[in-house]
């Protein structure tokens, strides 16, 4: 009699199974469909109003000094203020561990930072290193160790961020920007800045491929500007070298930028509002989508990677 | 030696010769340069190949003009005022080129030349040795021993 209710008990169980796995299916679906929607320019046309470069201008200011500022102060700031005394004592060593913790308290507010236990466990081993505890040392190579390995450790955690497990419950701060009709959003941790495009600053340069617009020099680097639209959706054949871009969104702090016709706004992304991509084989610059705001995820370190894995050095 | 005689052992100073193209600026190495010509006619040879211009006569020497344009895939133009034909020494070979301008001469730094990725896989990506921004200018610099390859210097110092 209880086998037969247990039985009974579990069909409903498997048939509700089954019936969530067809409608995760039909989701997975419909999700892949709405970005290939959104990437055809006929239904763009009608689904998307592109503003104008005029409209966007007092959106655009708030949005690129917003970008700035959170990119440039957590990347590179707090990182890079961490060493810096050619000469300390051990205690020294240990506040600096103490201001290890407050970056990872401060980047955890935003993301979460898998690799803080790693910066953690960098400044232990150096102190574990240390030969004695009371005698003053010169800890001018260990800091500019410190330094590069915390550097490279924040970078790393940062560059995860487009992971679903790296985002944090209370979200992360997103730029929206447009792109042939197609809307993209990128966090505003791994913006290395907001540039705008004035006349014809970007100079092409001979012999690149389609979607290498040129290069341009901002802030005494030279950014090797990609047209994003060729780039990230070949299969268009839409060009912004033909359309026209206003701004140049640059990736982390890599020579790196995107152009894109206008920047839309800054949003707060919560993982739960993302539908993110399991498998990048296809798109690796995809990190997921969000229908609420009918925009691409970009998954900065995606898309890095797939730009210098088509690069040689000269 | 001296700190500076250190300092430019380390870090040389070449000079550039600068010309357009298409509104771009390209650096050329000025030791390479023997000597800047209006445009004069330039008489065409027949069979030559497409990035030969032809042929002028200088001072009694026989020199091949390049189509600096086509050679960089960029589209033909009408000759102006302003055209020129620079006379280059490239692999013990003297040929001109045809560009929109000669602009000056620039003394850059080597630690002031930055290089570029070579994303493109086309023949002419291969020219770019570098970049360089001097004066609120993107400077191209172009290596040209790679203007052509080993068999079109071959083929061009048959003309």
């Amino acid at each position: 009699m209880t086998n037969s209710l247990t039985r009974q008990d579990s069909k409903p169980s498997k048939s509700k199974e089954i019936k969530d796995n067809v409608v995760e299916g039909v989701l997975q679906n419909y999700l892949d469909q709405l970005l290939v929607t959104a990437t055809q320019p006929q239904r763009v046309e009608k689904a998307i109003h592109i503003p104008d470069i005029d409209e966007q201008k007092a959106v655009d200011t708030g949005a690129i000094e917003t970008s700035k500022s959170i990119a440039e102060k957590t990347l590179t700031e707090n990182a890079l203020e961490t060493v810096s005394k050619p000469k300390v004592e051990i205690e020294q060593v240990e506040a600096e561990q103490v201001k290890v913790e407050l970056i990872r308290t401060e980047t955890a507010a935003v993301p979460k930072v898998e690799s803080a236990p790693k910066v953690e466990h960098i400044a232990k081993t150096l102190v574990e290193t240390v030969p004695a505890l009371d005698t003053v040392i010169d800890v001018s190579d260990i800091n500019n160790t410190v330094s590069s390995d915390i550097e490279s450790a924040i970078k790393q955690s940062i560059s995860t961020l487009t992971d679903q497990e790296s985002w944090s419950s209370q979200g992360v701060e997103c730029l929206l920007f447009s792109v042939s009709g197609l809307k993209l959003a990128v966090p505003l941790l791994l913006l290395g800045g907001v540039h705008e495009v004035i006349s014809d600053d970007v100079k092409p340069l001979i012999g690149q491929p389609k979607w290498y617009l040129g290069l341009i020099h901002r802030e005494d680097q030279n950014l090797q500007v990609i047209d994003t639209a060729t780039f990230i959706m070949p299969e268009r054949a839409e060009s912004l070298a033909e359309q026209g871009y206003k701004y140049l969104i640059q990736l982390e702090k890599s020579p790196w930028a995107i152009a894109c016709q206008s920047i839309d706004d800054t949003v707060r992304l919560e993982a739960s509002e993302i539908k993110w991509r399991g498998d990048r084989g296809k798109r690796v610059w995809l990190a997921g989508t969000v229908i609420e705001k009918m925009c691409a995820l970009i998954d900065v370190s995606g898309l890095l990677q797939r730009v210098e894995s088509s690069c040689k050095p000269v | 030696m001296s700190a500076n005689a250190t300092k430019s052992a380390e870090d040389p100073i070449l000079q550039w010769a600068i010309f357009r193209l298409e509104n771009e600026s390209y650096g050329i190495n000025v030791m390479q340069v023997q000597e800047v010509l209006r445009y004069t006619e330039i008489a065409p040879v027949p069979g030559a190949p497409p990035y030969v211009l032809g042929i002028i006569n200088l001072r009694g020497n026989v020199v091949t003009v390049m189509d600096t344009r086509s050679r960089f895939a960029l589209p033909h133009a009408e000759t102006t005022d302003q055209t020129r034909i620079v006379i280059i020494e490239a692999e013990n070979q003297v040929v001109g080129i045809l560009v929109d301008a000669v602009a000056e001469v620039v003394y850059l730094r080597q630690s002031e030349i930055e290089t570029t990725p070579n994303v493109g896989n086309e023949e002419s990506a291969k020219f770019i040795q570098g970049v360089c921004h001097k004066n609120d200018e993107l400077l191209i610099l172009v290596d040209l021993e790679k203007l052509m390859t080993d068999e079109e210097w071959m083929e061009i110092s048959g003309f």
